[in-house]
């Protein structure tokens, strides 16, 4: 019986395996730069703000959604950052903006709820529109960079302070969220409710669960995470440009895929979602370290994400029956 | 035959073209606001054969897609599959049959990669193809070590394909209505046409009736390869010059189009005629803002308020799609 309590732990957290062969084979072939603990501080905190982004998309895919637009939700809100901020002040500016990520959040969730218009179609159309809004705010024009300061230390010397040595702004932003958000799955009504939304919608709407209310909910979270994320990237530049959020929509799909979370919805945990992001990140720092060239990474991230695929296709019990 | 008559859609679908009213409505009302602010200038024949030129890319692409949307999947690789046909294109713009013959293998063996992935293994389509749409970036990447590719020679018969006018019509509009045609007649007309049907509607029924969804699907994907190849070549000889990542993005026009001329992202609904008018408002969208002197910010903000007005009404028409 023990080998099979084994094999379905396997089964579930197979992710946790491939993070750790992934890190050892990382420490193996790019090692003195890899181990730096330079490197590792970095490597850490680059999965904070990535981690934070792939939090918000994990609840999303709890409840069985998508969301294609927060690559730009992150840019919008970015660019918002710093034009308010220039404007009336960083921390005002970081409330309203806060705010605002959670409503386009709540957007989202709205259209496709009570629209209902599927997530793909919807989240795109929100996609489409957000980037022209990036655009016309930025007047196409590159870089805004932001003036105001943070209690008086400018923003990248904020990002890249660190507390022991070791914590930096975007380690402690995303412990805090990765920890309330993983008690808040675990313990509360609502959280657990998400899992049923997500897997089995009608028998919650039997046993009286709002579903469309949990999947705004969900998006919404999305959006404030979004908006998280985009404070640590303007905070990492110190400016924001229009194409900031490019590529991050897919590359937090596929850390929240590779960690095992299930797009069909009901499945997922914030454990899976960090063990994904870390896997993504190490082989993203790794490969820089080896020098290799930024074609041989995308190669690279594309094979893993399919493996993981056709890895969970044959580890779980039900492809069988499907 | 019981079930291909059943699974068939119904004629209105098939025949009609336009099942999604909305968007043909809204595109009305857009075109009327349109020659309103910026005079008659919209329908001068330039000013359409412009039109259609700049579609004409992404519509070859869509069209082929369409077949992939109505089996219930989806293409997200596409984007960066015509990236590495024009690339393809670009190393060998010396000699236009080699050019075109390697950017449509290329394209097919990718279509392929797709096809055994999500047909054979039956992966999620969404996911898998944003995966291989990393590989195809690397391999694209990787090929045109990122530079920009020019001609370096003239070559004017790679030239005609993206430049050329038959009968005062410029090529790359031929080459997208003959496509649209047959794929048109293809999901109309042929056995394979109504298999794709019944794989999209109901994938198990289709199967009890010895329709094998795994080779259908496969199909489905190669041809789209092979018609984003050719989009590649068109692409590239369009101006004789490609960025390697220029394609990157063009999965989403492709998949807006598709969705507003009414093909359902569940499967088993929708046709070409359709997708053509998709492409088209498309088109008509980023050049009447251009006439009425906005820029491409606006249309943006356009499109996506569009995309959800054109599927609410879709929507309420059908209700048979799940949220």
């Amino acid at each position: 019986m023990k080998n099979n309590k084994a094999l379905k732990f396997l089964r579930e957290y197979n992710v946790v395996v491939i993070t750790a062969l992934v890190f050892l084979a990382a420490v193996i072939i790019a090692s003195p730069k890899f181990t730096k603990l330079s490197n590792l501080s970095n490597l850490a905190m680059s999965i904070g703000t990535y981690g934070i982004l792939a939090i918000g998309l994990t609840f999303v895919f709890i409840v069985g959604g998508i969301d294609l637009s927060i690559g730009y939700q992150v840019a919008f809100c970015g660019t918002m950052l710093v034009i308010i901020a220039n404007a009336i002040g960083l921390v005002p500016a970081l409330i309203i903006v806060l705010l605002m990520g959670t409503a386009i959040g709540y957007l989202n969730g709205t259209i496709v709820t009570r629209l209902k218009i599927p997530p793909l179609i919807g989240t795109l159309a929100v996609m489409t529109a957000l980037n022209g809004l990036v655009l016309l705010l930025s007047n196409n024009s590159g870089n805004l960079s932001i003036k105001d300061t943070m209690f008086g230390v400018s923003l990248p010397e904020f990002y890249r302070f660190q507390l022991f040595g070791v914590l930096s702004p975007s380690i402690i932003i995303a412990l805090i969220l990765f920890v309330g958000f993983a008690l808040f799955l675990k313990y509360t009504r609502a959280g657990s409710d998400m899992y049923v939304t997500g897997g089995n919608p009608e028998a919650g709407a039997f046993s009286g669960i709002n579903n469309g209310r949990l999947t705004r909910i969900a998006y919404s979270i999305c959006g404030l995470c979004s908006a998280i994320c985009s404070f640590l990237l303007v905070s990492s530049l110190g400016a924001s440009t229009y194409n900031m959020g490019d590529g991050l929509d897919i590359t937090a799909i596929c850390a929240v895929v590779i960690g095992g979370v299930k797009m069909q919805g009901g499945k997922g945990n914030m454990g899976m979602c960090l063990m994904g992001v870390a896997t993504m990140q190490i082989i993203n720092n790794a490969m820089i370290k080896m020098g290799l060239h930024s074609s041989m990474q995308s190669l690279v991230t594309g094979i893993v994400v399919i493996l993981v695929l056709i890895l969970d296709k044959l580890t779980s019990k039900k492809a069988v029956n499907e | 035959m019981q079930l291909k008559a059943t699974e068939k859609p119904t004629l209105k679908e098939r025949v009609g073209g336009i099942q999604n009213f909305g968007i043909f409505i809204i595109m009305l009302v857009f075109i009327i606001v349109v020659v309103a602010l910026s005079g008659v200038k919209f329908f001068t024949p330039t000013n359409l054969l412009n039109l259609l030129r700049s579609i004409s890319v992404t519509g070859l692409m869509a069209v082929a897609a369409t077949l992939v949307m109505i089996t219930g999947n989806i293409d997200l690789s596409l984007g960066w599959m015509i990236g590495l046909a024009a690339c393809i294109t670009g190393v060998h713009s010396d000699n236009t049959v080699v050019a075109i013959v390697f950017a449509v293998l290329a394209c097919a063996a990718c279509g392929a990669f797709n096809g055994i992935l999500i047909g054979g293994l039956k992966l999620n389509a969404f996911i898998t193809t944003l995966g291989t749409a990393y590989v195809f970036k690397g391999i694209t990447m990787m090929y045109s070590d990122g530079k920009i590719l020019t001609a370096s020679v003239q070559n004017d018969s790679l030239k005609f394909i993206g430049q050329g006018n038959i009968l005062g019509v410029p090529t790359p509009i031929w080459i997208f209505l003959i496509a649209g045609f047959i794929f048109w007649f293809l999901l109309k007309s042929t056995t394979f046409g109504s298999r794709i049907y019944a794989v999209g509607a109901n994938a198990v029924s289709a199967k009890f009736s010895g329709v094998s969804s795994a080779k259908i699907v496969m199909a489905a994907y190669i041809l789209t390869g092979i018609v984003t190849g050719i989009a590649g070549v068109v692409f590239y000889s369009k101006v004789m010059s490609v960025q390697p990542y220029s394609g990157a993005g063009m999965e989403f026009d492709v998949l807006t189009a598709i969705v507003l001329g009414g093909t359902s992202v569940s499967g088993g609904k929708g046709n070409v005629p359709g997708t053509i008018i998709g492409i088209i408002f498309v088109g008509i969208l980023s050049n009447g803002f251009t006439l009425i002197g906005l820029g491409s910010n606006a249309q943006y903000i356009t499109q996506g308020v569009i995309l959800i007005l054109a599927m609410r009404t879709d929507v309420m028409s059908s209700r048979g799609m799940r949220g």
